[in-house]
């Protein structure tokens, strides 16, 4: 039986490539659906996401200096007269069909995996110095975490837009070449006759192994140093006995860090008008309980709730629940969960947040407890 | 023979336990009361004793001191036997000294809330009439 050239399939992307490809659409999707979408508790979700797109990415940029000929970046062709080119002979109409990526493809591969890298980067910076976990919690400011929201947002949706551009564009190259090269990024293969890459190269899959390997376990190492360290500027609060009884008799003991010093003193010196109740004290524990709030209130702390919760309600300066950051993040809770038991008030803090004891206020520790009834 | 005086020893054991916890947390409560009625005496020589039924008037009465709280029902719960909750929606282990049993039996403890709650509730405070009718109506229960 004669086989037809167009017919015969050459093989072209290599099992790394393809495994690379579809591991890193499986792991940008669910950062995306976990970032753009779900409640802020999925967060854990999110880093493990973006951890992942992050190691495939540095392995992918070993593989591209040590796999098979179409896997190497030696054979994307970026040059400025070549994407010209490539230009030319989509309006004149001519197909150029090629092994590898045409220059567009290229140049789109290199900006996906740079958007990628950075929306990594940034991404730990933000857990880093905003939520005070992962790498950059020994050594990042909240100030510095804070900065990189926008543009991690910025590049979430540029991202989205290359990835509209990718499937558009290999839509449109496979309907000109006639090539479905979303199948050949399954099967690996392609029809023959297309214009072979510039240079042959043979794997060189101990290398590739070993840099991974070694690699991998330095940053893993390195990594699990960093994330061992205590959190930047956030010190530990050695909760007072008194304060923790006193203040927790009527609702929880709400953690010194949640308010400026001023607002404490106020608290302290008004205890027998606090919010329409009679909740004195003897002197020598009011002494005490305002020296412990002084000691470790919001301006001693880089947390992220002592940042966020920092700007008062001029206008009711002692209630956290009337901050402007408290009221926007509630906003869509109805009145009615936070009176339904067993949450009761807006007060009990820790119905909702695992880690309201510590001040934390993580987004993982983030849960709306179902409605109790007697 | 042996398993005989152990368990001779566990039943001495649980008949002893109530007969040495009651007077523990009975002795101060009386001690408390003891010391409301002295000092309710002194106030009016015509005091003659403690009534419940002024204890549970007390406990119900709607004031006008609080919007929020204008009973000590409002936070204690309509039924002293059953538990109350703060404003701040904190549960309150239930008055009665039945359910209750360490209930009045920390002078220091008893002074604080009265304090407080009284001012909150009536905008005064209580009398040591008033107190110990309060102590009598919820250890009577
Ligand atoms: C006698 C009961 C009682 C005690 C004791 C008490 N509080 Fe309160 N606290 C309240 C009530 C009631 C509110 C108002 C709740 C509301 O707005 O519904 C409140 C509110 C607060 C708020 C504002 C909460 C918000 O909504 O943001 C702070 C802060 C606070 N208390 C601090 C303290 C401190 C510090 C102590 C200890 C010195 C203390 N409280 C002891 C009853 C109490
Ligand atoms: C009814 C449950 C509930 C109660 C009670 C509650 N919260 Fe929250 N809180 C939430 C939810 C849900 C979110 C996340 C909202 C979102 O996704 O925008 C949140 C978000 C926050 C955040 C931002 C956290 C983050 O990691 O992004 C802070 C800080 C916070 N709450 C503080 C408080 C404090 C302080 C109190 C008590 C005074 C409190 N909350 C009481 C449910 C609650
Ligand atoms: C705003 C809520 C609130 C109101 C209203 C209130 N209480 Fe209380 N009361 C409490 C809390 C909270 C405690 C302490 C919690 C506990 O003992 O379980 C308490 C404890 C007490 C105690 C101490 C009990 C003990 O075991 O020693 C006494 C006495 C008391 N209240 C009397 C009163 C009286 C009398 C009134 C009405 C005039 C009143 N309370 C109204 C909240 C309230």
């Amino acid at each position: 039986m004669k086989v037809s050239i167009e017919s015969r399939r050459v093989p072209v992307w290599d099992l790394p490539v393809r495994a690379f490809h579809w591991a890193l659409l499986a792991c940008v999707a669910v950062a995306a659906a976990t970032g753009f979408l779900f409640p802020a508790n999925w967060l854990s979700v999110h880093i493990w996401a973006g951890a992942g797109v992050g190691a495939l990415i540095l392995a992918r940029l070993v593989w591209g200096v040590t796999g098979t000929t179409y896997a190497r970046f030696a054979n994307f062709t970026l040059s400025p007269a070549a994407v010209i080119a490539h230009l030319k002979d989509i309006t004149a109409g001519r197909m150029h069909r090629e092994g590898g990526h045409n220059p567009l493809g290229a140049w789109m591969v290199v900006t996906l995996l740079a958007v990628l890298l950075a929306l990594v980067a940034s991404g730990a910076v933000l857990l880093g110095g905003l939520f005070k976990q992962g790498p950059g919690k020994g050594f990042l400011s909240f100030a510095t975490g804070d900065l990189m929201r926008e543009p991690h947002e910025l590049l979430a949706w540029a991202l989205l837009a290359l990835v509209a551009a990718h499937v558009a564009g290999m839509a449109f190259e496979s309907w000109r070449s006639g090539e479905n090269l979303a199948r050949a990024m399954v099967t690996g293969d392609k029809a023959d006759g297309f214009v072979p890459a510039a240079r042959a190269f043979t794997a060189r899959r101990g290398l590739a192994a070993a840099l991974v390997g070694i690699g991998g376990a330095a940053l893993m190492w390195a990594g699990l140093t960093a994330n061992a360290l205590p959190p930047k500027g956030v010190p530990q609060v050695v909760a007072d006995g008194t304060w923790q009884k006193e203040c927790g008799d009527c609702h929880m003991a709400f953690h010194p860090t949640l308010l400026p010093a001023a607002s404490w003193a106020r608290i302290m010196t008004s205890l027998d008008d606090h919010f329409g109740e009679d909740a004195s004290l003897p002197a020598d524990k009011v002494t005490a309980i305002a020296a412990f709030l002084a000691a470790n209130s919001a301006e001693t702390s880089d947390s992220f709730a002592a940042n966020r919760l920092r700007r008062l309600n001029a206008e009711r300066p002692l209630e956290i629940t009337q901050t402007p950051y408290w009221t926007r993040r509630h906003g869509d809770i109805a009145d009615a969960v936070f009176k339904a038991a067993p949450i009761n008030s807006r007060q009990n803090c820790a119905a909702c947040h695992g880690d309201a004891a510590s001040g934390t206020f993580a987004p993982q520790s983030i849960s709306i407890p179902k409605e109790t009834t007697k | 023979m042996k398993q005989n005086i152990m368990a001779l020893a566990l039943v001495t054991a649980c008949l002893a336990l109530p007969a040495v916890a009651v007077p523990a947390v009975a002795g101060p409560r009386d001690d408390i009361v003891a010391g409301f009625a002295a000092a309710a005496k002194a106030a009016d020589p015509a005091f003659t004793g403690f009534d419940a039924a002024r204890g549970k008037a007390l406990y119900e009465s709607q004031n006008t001191a609080s919007a929020e709280s204008p009973s000590c029902a409002s936070c204690h719960s309509a039924s002293p036997l059953k538990a109350g909750k703060t404003r701040a929606g904190k549960a309150i282990d239930p008055m009665a000294v039945s359910v209750t049993p360490d209930r009045f039996t920390d002078l220091e403890k008893v002074e604080k809330w009265f304090g407080r709650n009284c001012n909150t509730v009536l905008g005064r405070e209580c009398t040591a009439i008033e107190k110990g009718d309060f102590i009598t109506y919820l250890s009577g229960l």
